[in-house]
């Protein structure tokens, strides 16, 4: 088990609230850049000659799909195999795994979320067992499994290790998630961008790639904070684990000495020894 | 419904559930950091890129 951080001395109190400066520019940049990108997206961007404004809902279902697939679920499967390398290994990895994978979560749940919302404007359904559809969903169950055995109790680094292996193993969707749309075609158009033959030729310009550009950067940044936030959650959580244990075994420690110290009641117990 | 609905719903989903998750995990991250104020582990943060835990 890796050793726990040592408490240093403690920031000013102020900054120790709001968090340090670099964390207060990068928040500050992410709520810029999301007003940025809710502007363009439903003010100046114009709407599609097929799918009318139905499009501007692409401003979100891309970037989400991006922050959660591309982003999050990679750097919980790096963080993952590097807690898994003995050279490597560290709480920091772990936590970091934890924390980027339940962003992960919140965000396919709106990538399915708002993708039934354009699904039914476009395709006049809310759900159908399409392939993208299907096994973005069965990503978004597999890793709420994955923060399932994150909760299992157990040892800290029997925990770690364990979740750590299932985060390698979750990750296996993610390629047949943004291969499904070549492999089965179904209702779910192919990638627009992320598509090695489409990348000199991409089928979105103007000002609608700008908005869709805009919007992926902010919700990188976005990502960025929000994981900063959930690492710190995180490391508190385990603090307060490792806090909770060191209690319950000095509780336990201060029972046994006192039960052997103290007179057995109506003389039922052990027998002193003969000499 | 058109399509105008339909967008600005989606919006407002979004909007709700990311402002929904930033309240928990502030609330959380200060309830639990006044929690181990009393045991003095609660003060100090770990600050990105500090190192501090890290490998």
């Amino acid at each position: 088990m890796s050793a726990p951080a040592p408490a240093l001395p403690s920031p000013a109190p102020t900054r120790a609230r709001r968090g340090p400066t670099p964390i207060r520019v990068l928040g500050l940049a992410t709520v810029a850049a999301l007003a940025a990108t809710t502007w363009l997206a439903l003010v100046a961007s114009p709407a599609d000659v097929n799918q009318r404004d139905a499009v501007r809902l692409l401003y979100l279902h891309v970037p989400t799909a991006w922050l959660a697939m591309y982003l999050s679920f990679a750097v919980t499967t790096l963080a993952s195999a590097l807690y898994l390398w003995p050279r490597t290994r560290s709480r920091f990895w772990d936590i970091t795994a934890g924390a980027s994978a339940e962003i992960g979560i919140v965000f396919i749940g709106l990538t399915l979320a708002i993708g039934s919302i354009w699904g039914r404007t476009t395709w006049g359904v809310w759900w159908t067992w399409d392939a993208r559809l299907t096994s973005t969903a069965v990503l978004f169950v597999t890793y709420l499994g994955y923060l399932a055995v994150r909760r299992i109790p157990s040892d800290t680094e029997v925990r770690s290790r364990r979740a750590a292996v299932v985060a390698l193993v979750a990750f296996v969707n993610v390629p047949l998630v943004h291969k499904s749309v070549e492999w089965w075609r179904g209702l779910h158009q192919p990638a627009s961008i992320l598509d090695e033959r489409r990348l000199l030729d991409p089928q979105i310009t103007g000002l609608m790639a700008a908005t869709l550009l805009v919007a992926v950067v902010a919700f990188t940044l976005l990502y960025a904070w929000l994981l900063v936030h959930r690492f710190r959650l995180g490391w508190l959580e385990q603090r307060a684990e490792d806090e909770g244990l060191a209690l319950a075994l000095a509780e336990r420690r201060a029972e046994a000495s006192a039960a052997d110290a103290s007179p057995t009641p109506l003389g039922v117990g052990p027998e002193p020894s003969a000499s | 419904m058109t399509h105008a609905a339909y967008v600005l719903g989606g919006y407002a989903l979004a909007a709700s559930v990311l402002g929904a998750y930033v309240t928990w995990l502030l609330g959380r991250t200060r309830s639990l950091r006044r929690q181990l104020d009393g045991t003095g582990l609660g003060q100090h943060l770990p600050e990105a890129g500090s190192g501090e835990g890290g490998p």
